[in-house]
């Protein structure tokens, strides 16, 4: 049974049409992308991934008794290159881990898996005059005993590494804003926490004012605000560069929640009135996404990648010993 | 009009004469003809080198930030290739096909936008320039086979007397395919680099490396079946065309249709 199967899998028809199923499979997934998520897929590479060992097992029994060339040398190296690259995936994937982290400025993460400490110091976005991004990065503290810290930078294309896992510069955004109110009977901050997305968080929306049904409506926030020429808000980016928050106003909140006025946007320096009430908008926090990954079968990914290269080049590149044509 | 747009139009003027010359072909019926495209063409390459080379030290890097910079290397790239291709009796046919190619590249390059602007921050790596020029070499060499391939067909009902015979022309095409491969694996290697640096993840299935991945698949069913299975003629040429197809697909289609990390191109 194993001989038939091991017998059927060195056949290039089978290696084929596993190919031209992958490619089938590729297109659909271009245009659907949970596909390869699918367990099909991955037993589809696993089957490649099977057809091309056997491939490559039997071509290195023909090759120790038959004369080696160049060409067929290169043949077999780029096919268990194919197999080595395939490996280094599948062992990356059960090997490694991947952990996605929205981190505040000044708040500490602790790393479950290789046990240390990562405090953000600073989220950095430095940008042009048009506020195109010109960098991101972020200043960390990393630590796995009190008295012994590291200030290191993580930045986008430059992950830092620390005990084999890396930490990327993945994302970034606001976690919080602090509003003022000031009325009538004193001033009182109110903090106002985001999701991920940037939007407020939904026990955040509402906020009592003095009198009973009279409240403030948190809508929507932009992270880089400004007025255009015609004097309408923009948003400049989405860089968490001049944060603002579109605000209502409803003093019979109880009666008809829907009937709210429309107070505006408020940010740093552009504060607004309604009623007795002047609304201000004092502080914000981001925070720098960070993704931590150890990926344990990177090199011998890469490695399968250097591999393909040098088969493909000793197939095609290198003349054949005695004038032999190809 | 910058000095930079000027000698890409020069060089776009210089491709459209060359391939009215070498389409003269059709009514002549003689092949000599495309010597007379080959200066008119090595005219419009070196304006167009000029031209991103004056684009490259404005911008401090290689031409890969945007459509406009990428357009007009690849068709550059094709140009080059053409040229190469010119210069050899059995091949000098395929520029027929290609010309048009860059030709319509470097019009289309002129009509976008080409304001220059900070570099995004995820493509400020060494690794994505190697990954873009590979693929800009690849590009050229699939497109001149895409030219022989098309000759093939033609070669089966007309011009029979005049094309280089399909064993040739099958065998120029391959020539150009493993060229072309060998730099499409780079392009995903190189590209499977930078991936992992910028984002984390050397491959995402996002729809531009999953596009690109579907070329290599075709352009490897297209060598395993010539090489072990002894196919020629017409199926793989057809194969070859299909290979381009997806090369233009990846470059154009992904970019209109689908959303992924490399969406400059539907901006």
């Amino acid at each position: 049974m194993f001989r038939n199967l091991w017998g059927l899998a060195t056949r290039l028809e089978v290696g084929m049409a596993g190919m031209i199923v992958l490619i089938g499979a590729s297109i659909w997934g271009s245009f659907q992308p949970t596909l390869f998520e699918t367990r099909g897929v991955a037993l589809l590479l696993g089957f490649i991934a099977f057809s091309l060992s056997a491939f490559t097992i039997e071509k290195i029994r023909q090759l120790i008794t038959q004369e080696i060339t160049f060409k067929k040398f290169g043949s077999v190296f780029a096919h268990f290159s194919v197999v080595i690259l395939l490996a280094g995936g599948l062992y990356g994937k059960m090997g490694g881990y991947v952990l996605q982290v929205p981190l505040p400025e000044g708040e500490i993460f602790r790393e479950p898996n290789s046990h240390f400490n990562v405090r953000l110091e600073k989220f950095h976005a430095p940008m042009d005059p048009e506020h195109r991004p010109l960098q991101f990065s972020s200043d960390l503290t990393i630590w796995e005993r009190e008295d012994k810290k590291m200030n290191v930078k993580t930045e986008m294309n430059h992950p830092f590494s620390y005990k084999g896992v890396k930490i990327y510069q993945a994302a970034y955004g606001l976690t919080s804003l602090q509003l003022e109110i000031r009325g009538p009977r004193g001033t009182k901050r109110i903090p106002v926490e985001l999701t991920i997305d940037g939007k407020v968080l939904r026990g955040n929306m509402v906020q009592q004012l003095d009198q009973p049904g009279e409240v403030l409506i948190l809508d929507e926030v932009t992270p880089d605000f400004a007025h255009n020429e015609k004097g309408n808000p923009v948003q400049l980016s989405t860089l968490p560069a001049n944060p603002a928050i579109l605000v209502f106003y409803n003093d019979h909140f109880q009666r008809d929640p829907l009937d709210a006025k429309t107070v505006g946007w408020v940010a740093k320096e552009y504060p607004q009135r309604v009623g007795p009430y002047t609304i201000s908008l004092v502080d914000y926090k981001v925070f720098s996404g960070l993704q931590f990954r150890k990926d344990p079968g990177l090199p011998l990914a890469l490695a399968g990648f250097g591999f393909l290269l040098v088969g493909l080049a000793f197939m095609f590149y290198f003349p054949e010993p005695n004038g032999t044509k190809r | 009009m910058t000095l930079e747009l000027l000698l890409l139009l020069l060089a776009g003027i210089a491709y459209g004469i060359a391939m009215l010359v070498a389409w003269s072909f059709v009514l002549h019926r003689n092949g000599d003809i495309f010597q007379n495209a080959q200066p008119i063409l090595w005219v419009g390459i070196l304006a167009h080198l000029a031209s991103l080379t004056l684009r490259t030290f404005a911008t401090g890097h290689a031409p890969y930030s945007n459509l406009y910079e990428s357009i007009s290397a690849i068709g550059l790239s094709i140009a080059i290739f053409g040229a190469i291709a010119l210069r050899f009796s059995d091949l000098r046919f395929a520029v027929l096909f290609t010309l048009p190619l860059h030709f319509l590249a470097t019009m289309y390059a002129l009509s976008l936008d080409s304001s220059i602007g900070p570099l995004m921050p995820a493509l400020k790596s060494p690794w994505l320039a190697v990954h873009v020029m590979t693929g800009i070499i690849a590009y050229g060499a699939f497109a001149i086979a895409f030219g022989g391939a098309v000759l093939v067909f033609i070669r089966k009902r007309w011009w029979k007397d005049i094309l280089p015979s399909e064993e040739k022309l099958d065998e120029l095409v391959y020539r150009f395919i493993i060229f072309g491969f060998f730099f499409q694996t780079l392009l995903l290697g190189t590209g499977a680099i930078w991936a992992e640096g910028a984002w984390g993840q050397y491959w995402s299935f996002d729809p531009k490396e999953t596009w690109a991945l579907i070329t290599w698949l075709i352009y490897i069913v297209y060598l395993h079946l010539r090489l072990w299975k002894g196919w020629r003629g017409i199926p793989l040429a057809a194969l070859s065309l299909l290979g381009f197809a997806s090369v233009v697909f990846t470059y154009f289609g992904v970019g209109f249709f689908l959303v992924g990390f490399h969406s400059y191109i539907a901006q």
